[in-house]
């Protein structure tokens, strides 16, 4: 069994004014190398689980935290200034705020955090480029970031936060205004990532791509985690549905093909699983 | 490669000069205005005159010459304002009539604050518009890293100045959004300052909800690390710094000189 390196220890957290809590008693534990996809809807607490982890909810937004968020079995908040963003990378939702305002090409934007930890400057290029290439954003090396489209501002956070070459890697809805190609290509980078081991935390609305691509599913509901396991067990429970969860269209299908007597065996949530059993019958 | 191509070198000797010897450089020539607002001719500052003739001679010997005549196209309304208004309305504490049409009247008062006003912003604006037009903030931002500024006071310094770029960027987004909502945001005066508040308000409210997101971009960037910082792009000398430094320390020189002469007369 791999390592844990996140673990969430009864956590709650109430934002500042808040009459309620964004989080509500969540207990978790991430193990090393996995790929966890972060379900539910709008309002769910996903970003605030994000930033909970990043320790970042109670450094910036100020809010009042119960339990414990453990990164390598270490209080995040016992963490010395800087230290965790050296292991932990966080790509935010709104890709425009991402970009750090300071630095006049895509060059320098992604070389930012890079200036920030001390590298040479020519080993700086030389990570940037690779980086710009993993990301298929090289031809915009040269241009003022403010200037691209949404999407590729995307790739450009991403890439930026990818070049720090952290173990962790939280990204929140890497793909909100990237169209179905710019999308697949970003799945294509997070499963490059997962086979380099690195841990991977990925908020995304598009549970097709989830099926393929996470090994677990966590579900959340109004600050409360609800569900969480092998993302096959999890991505088959139709009882998700009520809770406003969108579930694999190929899963649906298969389930109400058995409901009509028509059984395959097992209920697929990637069209790939589907092909097999197809084959099979 | 890419480093190297935004490392290039400006062509011309003065506007390639490192920011913070161009900084020194303005410094110097605030002296030269302090001088020139302190010597009277004929109990006017008429030094100030001449002395704001070396700002286009500057951008001249830069390279530059259409960035001052866009600067003059920038400030001259506002300086020809400035006088006028001044000039007209100051009668001074010993009233002494220079000039006067109909109800016109020109006191030496109005006229020397009208004067002191209008040429020191010609004179001040101008310096700092070709420090920024010889040298972009990040240059001058990453000299003043290299100097030892902190890379925090650094940051806030860059991020000031380009914040006035990246909110001109979002008035033309906000000004869309709302021209499809119907707002009208071309016309006369009136209308324009009718799309005012429509467009004002989602600007600022903007500007404030990115702070808190821009902490936490900052944050995934490794910005409070603590280790010795690097720049990718760092500012760099062309080898005429002590050149031009020594020749505006004469220039300065000899303007205190005349100061002193000036006084013992």
């Amino acid at each position: 069994m791999a390592d844990k390196i996140i673990e969430l220890k009864n956590v709650t957290y109430t934002y500042p004014l808040a009459s309620r809590p964004a989080l509500k008693d969540i207990s978790l534990s991430l193990e090393e190398g996995k790929l966890y996809g972060i379900i539910g809807g709008n309002g769910s607490g996903k970003t605030t689980l994000c930033i909970t982890i990043c320790g970042f909810a109670t450094k910036f937004e100020k809010g009042s935290l119960d339990g414990s968020v453990l990164i390598k079995g270490k209080d995040v908040e016992d963490y010395e200034e800087g230290e965790v963003s050296r292991m932990m990378g966080y790509v935010l939702q709104n890709p425009f705020s991402q970009i750090s305002g300071v630095r006049e090409t895509v060059l320098e934007e992604i070389a930012y955090g890079l200036e920030n930890l001390g590298v040479a400057p020519e080993k700086m290029e030389e990570r940037v480029i690779n980086i710009a290439k993993k990301t298929d954003i090289e031809e915009l090396l040269l241009k003022n970031p403010y200037e691209l489209s949404g999407g590729q501002q995307q790739r450009v956070a991403l890439a930026s936060v990818l070049v720090l070459e952290p173990e962790i890697l939280i990204i929140d809805e890497p793909t909100s205004q990237l169209d179905p190609e710019g999308t697949e290509s970003i799945f294509k980078i997070i499963r490059t990532l997962k086979e380099e081991g690195k841990t991977v935390l990925l908020v995304e609305h598009k549970i097709d791509l989830l099926a393929e691509y996470a090994d677990e599913i966590i579900v959340l509901e109004n600050g409360c985690h609800i569900k969480s396991g092998p993302t096959h067990e999890v991505l088959i429970q139709r009882e998700l549905e009520e809770h406003g969860i969108q579930l694999p269209q190929i899963s649906v299908i298969f389930d109400e093909l058995k409901k009509r007597g028509k059984d395959y065996g097992a209920i697929p949530v990637t069209c790939e699983e589907a092909l097999k059993l197809l084959k099979n019958a | 490669m890419y480093r190297e191509q935004l490392m290039k070198k400006k062509k011309n000797k003065i506007a390639g000069l490192y920011p913070m010897c161009k900084l020194k450089m303005l410094g110097m020539y605030v002296i030269l205005i302090i001088l020139a607002n302190i010597v009277q001719i004929k109990e006017l500052p008429l030094l100030l005159i001449p002395l704001s003739l070396c700002i286009p001679l500057i951008f001249v010997l830069s390279g530059q010459p259409k960035d001052y005549l866009s600067f003059i196209k920038m400030v001259s309304y506002f300086v020809c304002f400035v006088f006028i208004v001044q000039a007209l309305l100051i009668k001074g504490n010993d009233p002494v009539l220079i000039w006067q049409w109909k109800f016109l009247h020109i006191y030496r008062g109005g006229l020397d604050k009208g004067l002191t006003l209008a040429f020191n912003i010609l004179n001040f604006a101008g310096i700092f518009y070709w420090l920024f037009k010889t040298s972009g903030y990040q240059e001058i931002s990453a000299a003043m890293e290299q100097s030892g500024l902190n890379h925090k006071a650094a940051y806030i310094f860059l991020s000031t100045f380009k914040m006035i770029d990246v909110m001109r960027m979002n008035v033309y987004t906000i000004m869309d959004a709302q021209r499809a909502r119907g707002v009208e945001t071309e016309g006369n005066v009136f209308v324009r300052a009718k799309a005012f508040i429509p467009i004002m308000i989602p600007l600022v409210v903007n500007a404030m909800l990115e702070v808190g997101e821009r902490a936490l971009t900052l944050e995934s960037k490794a910005f409070s690390v603590k280790c010795e910082k690097t720049i990718m792009i760092p500012a760099t000398h062309n080898g005429y710094e002590k050149i031009a430094l020594t020749i505006s320390a004469l220039i300065v020189l000899c303007a205190i000189g005349g100061y002193v002469l000036w006084l013992t007369r």
